[in-house]
C-alpha cells in the first residue's frame, strides 16, 4: 500500500471528498464483511499522514455489532469471562472487533484479546472499558430492541466523536500508549448497517485533531457504510438485488445528506473565518493607523527636541544680552505660531537697581510703545511670580481676566489677543522674566506649542544666567584693570598715545600693561609688559611689576638693569609665571633711544623717512629666570621718528603666524604718518578685523614731532555726541600742546576745547570734529558740528546755571567766532602763542 | 503709567569695554568720599569736574542724606580742572541748599579752578574757604 495521501493536520473539504471516494473503492475485491472491513482499516491506516508525510495513525480498529446468538463460539469465548449462571440473552447486542491494523504490540498479543474483542453494548462494562465507543453506539441510536430487519431506521445517524489533544489523553490510554506512539487524539465514527446492526471505526492519531477536522469524518463514516454494505447480512434473502439497489439509493441519499451537512458546516465555518479575518484585518488596520499616529507623534517629539536643540545652541553661544533675548523671543514666537510674542526680562543696573525690559517679535515694537509695563494682575502674576505656564484658548474668557482698573483687560488699542500662552523664565528659583504669546484667534496654542515654549524658556533661563554672570565678571575685571592702569602722564617734546583693549570674549582681565614714566633728567621711560595668564592673579602681578618698574626707573637704572631687577623680583612674587617686558629710555633732546627686551616682541621703530625697523637685536629671556644680564640696544630717535611698543594680542591671530603678523604691522607702520591717535585707531581696526581679537591688546605709540612739522601741525579728531568726548578732547589738546613745546598754553587751550566740545555735545547733538592747528604765532581750535544754531555770548547772572561756557571762552581766547559751513557750523577760538 | 526708564543697551551695559578702541583709561569718573561729623559732612572730590562728570557730582550732592545735613563742605583740593559745567553744578547746589536753609562751603581751590571762578565772578557768590577747618570754624 503505502499511498499516504491525507494530511490530518490540514484535513479540509477536498481531503474529505477524496478520502470518501477512495474509501468506498477500497474493499472492491473483498469476499466477506471481515475482508471488506480489513480493507477499510488498511486504507485508513496507510493513507492518514501527519504534516511531514509520516503515518499519522498508529492504530485503526473497526467494530460491528452482532447478536449473542449470532456469534461464533470463538467469539462467545472471547467475550469477557462471565459466570455460566448468567449468560447473555440470545438477542443481546455485542460489539465485536472485526478488523484492526496497528503498531501497538499489545493488540497483537492473543492473551490480551486483541483479535477477539466482544463486549455487550450498552453495558456498564462497556461504558467503563470502552467509553468512547460506548458513547458512540448510544448516539447512533438503534437500541437493542430496535432490531428492524433490513431497513435503515429513520432515527439512525452517522456520528463522530473525538478526543482532542489534552491532559486527559494520558489518563485515557495510559502512559505507554501516549509516550511511545505519541498519540495525541482519538477519533471514533460509525453508523447503522442495513441489517440493523452498527459499525464503528476508531483512529488513534499522532496529529492533534480539532473538532473542526473530526466533523469532516461524518462523510467518511457514510462512505465506510457504503464500503461495507455489500457484505452486510449473513446471507442475502430473496429479492436481494432489488434490496441492494434500494439500500444503495438510501446510502447515496445519506451520503448526500452527510456531504451537504459537512459542506454547510464548512461554509458556516468559512463564514466565521471570513468574519474573523475581516475583524482581524480591521484590527490590523486600526493597529497600523495607531502605529502611524504613534510614529507621527514620535516624529513630532524628535522635531521638538531637534528644534529646541538648535535654539539652545544659538542661545548658549550668545553672551550679548540684547541679542540673546531677541533670539529667544524670535525662536519661541516662530515655534508657537503666535501672531506676536514678547519677552519681559529683568536686568540689574550698575548700582543694583532692577529694570524690567522687553523685546517683541512678530510685530513692530511701536505697537506696544504706548502701553505701560504689565502690572502684577491676576493674569500676569502667574508668569511674573514664576508659578507656572498659563495657556488659554481664550484669555478674555478666563476668570482671572479683566479685574484690574483702569483697563479691566487689555488697554485700548492693544493688539487683539484671544489665544494666550505665557511661560515664566526661572533660573535657580529666581524669575528672570517671562515669555508671552498672543494670537487674535481663539484656540491656537496646543500642548505641543506649550512644550516648545517651555523648552525655549528653560534654555533662555540658562543663557540669561550665563550672560548675566559673564557681564558681571567682565565688568569686575575691567574695573580692576582700570584701577591698575592709571592715566599716562605727559612728557614735553613727544606726543604719545596708548590703547588697552580687553579680549573680545572672556571675562577676565589680562596681565598686559604699558607705561610712560617721565624721568628727573628730562628723559622718559617707555614700558610694555605682559604677564601670562588671566584673571585677578595676573592683574595683581602686573600691578606689582608696574609699580616696581616705576620705582627702578626713577632710581635712574639703565634698561638692562631695570629688567634684571624685575626678573629677580618676579622670582619672588610669582615664581614660574612667564612674563615678558620691553623697556626703553628716550632722550628726546639728544634723539637717543636705549632699549632692552625680556622675551617680548621687539619694539617697532619708524624713522622720519618711513623705514621701519624691529628692535630685535639682542632679546633676553623672559622675566623670572633669576639674576641675569640683558643686552641693550641703542638707536637714533630724530625728530619725526615714531616708536611702537605693543603686546602679542595686536598681531597674533588664529591661523596666522607671528612672522606674518609682524610683517603686516611693519607695513601698516611704514604707510602711516598721520596723527598718532588716528594711526592707532586705523591699525587696530585692520589688525583686529573690525574689533575681534582673542587676546588682550596693549600698546604705546610715541611720536617726536619734526621741527619742520611743528610750524604747521594740525591735530584732528572726530567724536560722537557723547560726554566722553569732553575729557578726551581735553587730553588730546593738552598732549598736543606739550608735544609742540607749548605746555604753558595747555591749560587755556584745554578749557577752550572743553567748552566748545561740551557745547556741541549738549546743544548740537550731532557727530562733531575738533581741529587744533598751530601757525607761526597762534593756536587755533575749531569744533565743527551739523547744527546750524549758533552759540551766543550771554552774560549770565552769577547765580544762573549755564551760558558760562562761551563766557569763559570769550574771557580766555584772543578772539573767537562762528562761521557757517555746508551742513553745519564751525565754532572757533584763537589764542596768541 | 509708571514705566521704568529703559536705558539704551550700551548705556545700560555700563563700562562696555567691548564698544571699541578707547583711550586708556576710558571715561574718567570722579572719586567722591564723604566724611560726616557733627552737623556737617565733608565731601572730598578727586578728578576733573566737567560736562562728563558733573552729573555724578550733582547726583551725589543731592542725595537724601546730604539734603538733611546742615553744612556740606566740598573739598576741591584734589580737583585740577573745572569747566563751566562744574561751575553750574556748584551754583545749582548752592541755590537749592540756600533755599532749604542749608549751607555749602567750597574749600581748597587749586589755582586753575580759582581762575575760572574769578573769570565768571563766582568768587563773589560762592562761599569759598581755604581749608576745611576754616569752613567749619565759621559755623
Amino acid at each position: 500500500m503505502g499511498d499516504v495521501g491525507f494530511d490530518l493536520s490540514a484535513f479540509g473539504l477536498s481531503e474529505m471528498v477524496r478520502c470518501g471516494a477512495e474509501l468506498r473503492k477500497a474493499p472492491r475485491r473483498a469476499a466477506s464483511l471481515e475482508t471488506a472491513a480489513q480493507a477499510v482499516v488498511d486504507f485508513l491506516y496507510h493513507s492518514m499522514a501527519d504534516g511531514e508525510g509520516r503515518r499519522a495513525c498508529p492504530l485503526v480498529r473497526l467494530f460491528v455489532t452482532r447478536r449473542w446468538d449470532a456469534l461464533s463460539p470463538e467469539d462467545r469465548a472471547a467475550a469477557s469471562p462471565r459466570p455460566a449462571a448468567d449468560p447473555p440473552r440470545p438477542g443481546t447486542r455485542c460489539l465485536a472487533l472485526v478488523a484492526f491494523r496497528g503498531s501497538y504490540p499489545r493488540w497483537r498479543d492473543p492473551a490480551t484479546g486483541s483479535e477477539r474483542f466482544v463486549l455487550p453494548v450498552p453495558s456498564r462494562d462497556a461504558a467503563r472499558r470502552i467509553p468512547l465507543l460506548s458513547r458512540l453506539v448510544d448516539r447512533i441510536g438503534p437500541g437493542a430492541e430496535d432490531a428492524v430487519d433490513g431497513a435503515l431506521p429513520p432515527s439512525a445517524r452517522f456520528e463522530v466523536l473525538h478526543v482532542p489533544d489534552g491532559p486527559r489523553t494520558r489518563e485515557l490510554w495510559g502512559e505507554e500508549f501516549v509516550e511511545e506512539y505519541g498519540v495525541r487524539s482519538a477519533l471514533a465514527f460509525g453508523g447503522p448497517l442495513p441489517d440493523g446492526e452498527l459499525f464503528a471505526v476508531v483512529l488513534f492519531s499522532r496529529v492533534p485533531l480539532p473538532a473542526q477536522t473530526a466533523e469532516l469524518f461524518r462523510t467518511v463514516a457514510v462512505s465506510t457504510r457504503m464500503a461495507l454494505l455489500p457484505f452486510s447480512g449473513a446471507s442475502p434473502p430473496a429479492g436481494a438485488a432489488e434490496r441492494t439497489w434500494r439500500e444503495r439509493a438510501a446510502a447515496a441519499e445519506a451520503l448526500l445528506g452527510a456531504l451537504e451537512e459537512s459542506v454547510q458546516q464548512q461554509a458556516t465555518h468559512l463564514e466565521t473565518l471570513v468574519a474573523e479575518l475581516s475583524a482581524t484585518t480591521r484590527e490590523l488596520r486600526r493597529s497600523q493607523r495607531e502605529l502611524r499616529r504613534r510614529e507621527e507623534e514620535l516624529r513630532g517629539e524628535a522635531a521638538i527636541v531637534e528644534t529646541l536643540q538648535q535654539v539652545g545652541n544659538t542661545l548658549a553661544a550668545e553672551l550679548d544680552l540684547d541679542a540673546l533675548v531677541q533670539h529667544a523671543v524670535d525662536a519661541a514666537t516662530r515655534l508657537t505660531g503666535a501672531a506676536f510674542g514678547a519677552f519681559f526680562y529683568n536686568v540689574l543696573g550698575e548700582t543694583g537697581e532692577s529694570y524690567l525690559l522687553y523685546v517683541i517679535s512678530g510685530v513692530d515694537r511701536s505697537a506696544f510703545d504706548r502701553f505701560p509695563m504689565p502690572r502684577n494682575t491676576r493674569v500676569f502674576e502667574t508668569t511674573f511670580r514664576g508659578l507656572g505656564t498659563l495657556r488659554s484658548d481664550d484669555i478674555t474668557a478666563d476668570p482671572r481676566y479683566g479685574h484690574n482698573a483702569p483697563h479691566h483687560g487689555m488697554p485700548e488699542g492693544h493688539l487683539p489677543v484671544r489665544s494666550y500662552l505665557a511661560v515664566p523664565v526661572v533660573s535657580r528659583g529666581e524669575v528672570l522674566g517671562g515669555f508671552f504669546f498672543g494670537h487674535p484667534e481663539p484656540g491656537m496654542f496646543t500642548e505641543r506649542h506649550e512644550r516648545l515654549a517651555t523648552g525655549v524658556a528653560a534654555q533662555a533661563a540658562v543663557a540669561l544666567q550665563n550672560a548675566r554672570t559673564y557681564r558681571q565678571e567682565r565688568n569686575t575685571a575691567m574695573e580692576l584693570q582700570r584701577h591698575l592702569l592709571p592715566t599716562l602722564p605727559r612728557v614735553d617734546g613727544i606726543a604719545t598715545t596708548s590703547r588697552y583693549l580687553p579680549a573680545t570674549r572672556g571675562t577676565e582681565a589680562g596681565g598686559d600693561w604699558v607705561d610712560l614714566i617721565p624721568l628727573p633728567d628730562g628723559r622718559a621711560a617707555l614700558v610694555v609688559g605682559d604677564v601670562m595668564g588671566k584673571g585677578v592673579r595676573a592683574a595683581a602681578v602686573m600691578g606689582q611689576l608696574r609699580t616696581a618698574c616705576r620705582a627702578y626707573a626713577l632710581l635712574g637704572l639703565s634698561p638692562a638693569e631695570v629688567l634684571e631687577q624685575l626678573s629677580v623680583l618676579m622670582d619672588d612674587i610669582a615664581p614660574g609665571r612667564i612674563t615678558t617686558c620691553a623697556y626703553a629710555t628716550l632722550d628726546a633732546d639728544r634723539g637717543r633711544l636705549r632699549v632692552a627686551v625680556a622675551g617680548h616682541l621687539p619694539p617697532a621703530l619708524r624713522d622720519p623717512d618711513g623705514r621701519v625697523r624691529l628692535l630685535d637685536d639682542g632679546i633676553g629671556p623672559p622675566l623670572g629666570v633669576g639674576r641675569r644680564g640683558y643686552p641693550e640696544q641703542e638707536a637714533a630717535f630724530p625728530p619725526g621718528a615714531r616708536l611702537l611698543l605693543y603686546t602679542d594680542g595686536l598681531i597674533e591671530r588664529r591661523g596666522r603666524s607671528i612672522d606674518a603678523g609682524l610683517r603686516h604691522l611693519r607695513t601698516l607702520l611704514a604707510e602711516s604718518a598721520g596723527e598718532i591717535e588716528a594711526d592707532c585707531d586705523s591699525w587696530l581696526d585692520v589688525l583686529t578685523s573690525g574689533g575681534r581679537h582673542d587676546d588682550d591688546i596693549a600698546l604705546l605709540y610715541v611720536h617726536r614731532p619734526a621741527g619742520a612739522e611743528e610750524g604747521r601741525t594740525m591735530v584732528v579728531r572726530e567724536y560722537p555726541p557723547v560726554s566722553d568726548a569732553v575729557p578726551d578732547a581735553r587730553r588730546l589738546v593738552s598732549d598736543t600742546m606739550h608735544a609742540w613745546g607749548l605746555g604753558r598754553l595747555a591749560t587755556d587751550m584745554m578749557l577752550i576745547a572743553d567748552e566748545l566740545v561740551a557745547n556741541a555735545v549738549r546743544h548740537a547733538r550731532t557727530p562733531l570734529r575738533m581741529e587744533l592747528r598751530r601757525t607761526e604765532d597762534r593756536i587755533m581750535l575749531e569744533v565743527t558740528d551739523s547744527s546750524t544754531e549758533e552759540p551766543r555770548l550771554m552774560k549770565s547772572a552769577p547765580q544762573d546755571f549755564g551760558h558760562r561756557g562761551i563766557f569763559l571762552v570769550d574771557a580766555i581766547a584772543t578772539r573767537w567766532g562762528t562761521r557757517r559751513v555746508e551742513g553745519g557750523k564751525v565754532v572757533w577760538a584763537e589764542v596768541a602763542a | 503709567m509708571n514705566r521704568p526708564p529703559i536705558p539704551h543697551p550700551h548705556e545700560s551695559a555700563g563700562a562696555d569695554a567691548s564698544a571699541g578702541p578707547s583711550p586708556l583709561p576710558s571715561g574718567p569718573t570722579l572719586t567722591l568720599t564723604s566724611r560726616t561729623g557733627p552737623g556737617h559732612t565733608v565731601v572730598t572730590v578727586e578728578g576733573p569736574i566737567d560736562y562728563h562728570t558733573s552729573p555724578q557730582l550733582l547726583g551725589h550732592l543731592q542725595s537724601k542724606a546730604l539734603q538733611q545735613t546742615p553744612l556740606v563742605v566740598l573739598d576741591l583740593s584734589q580737583v585740577g580742572f573745572c569747566d563751566s559745567s562744574a561751575l553750574g553744578a556748584f551754583v545749582e547746589v548752592f541755590r537749592r541748599r540756600s533755599e532749604a536753609g542749608l549751607r555749602l562751603a567750597l574749600v581748597g581751590l587749586q589755582a586753575d579752578v580759582r581762575r575760572v571762578m574769578e573769570l565768571t565772578r563766582l568768587v563773589d557768590v560762592l562761599p569759598l574757604h581755604d581749608t576745611v577747618a576754616d569752613a567749619l570754624a565759621e559755623s
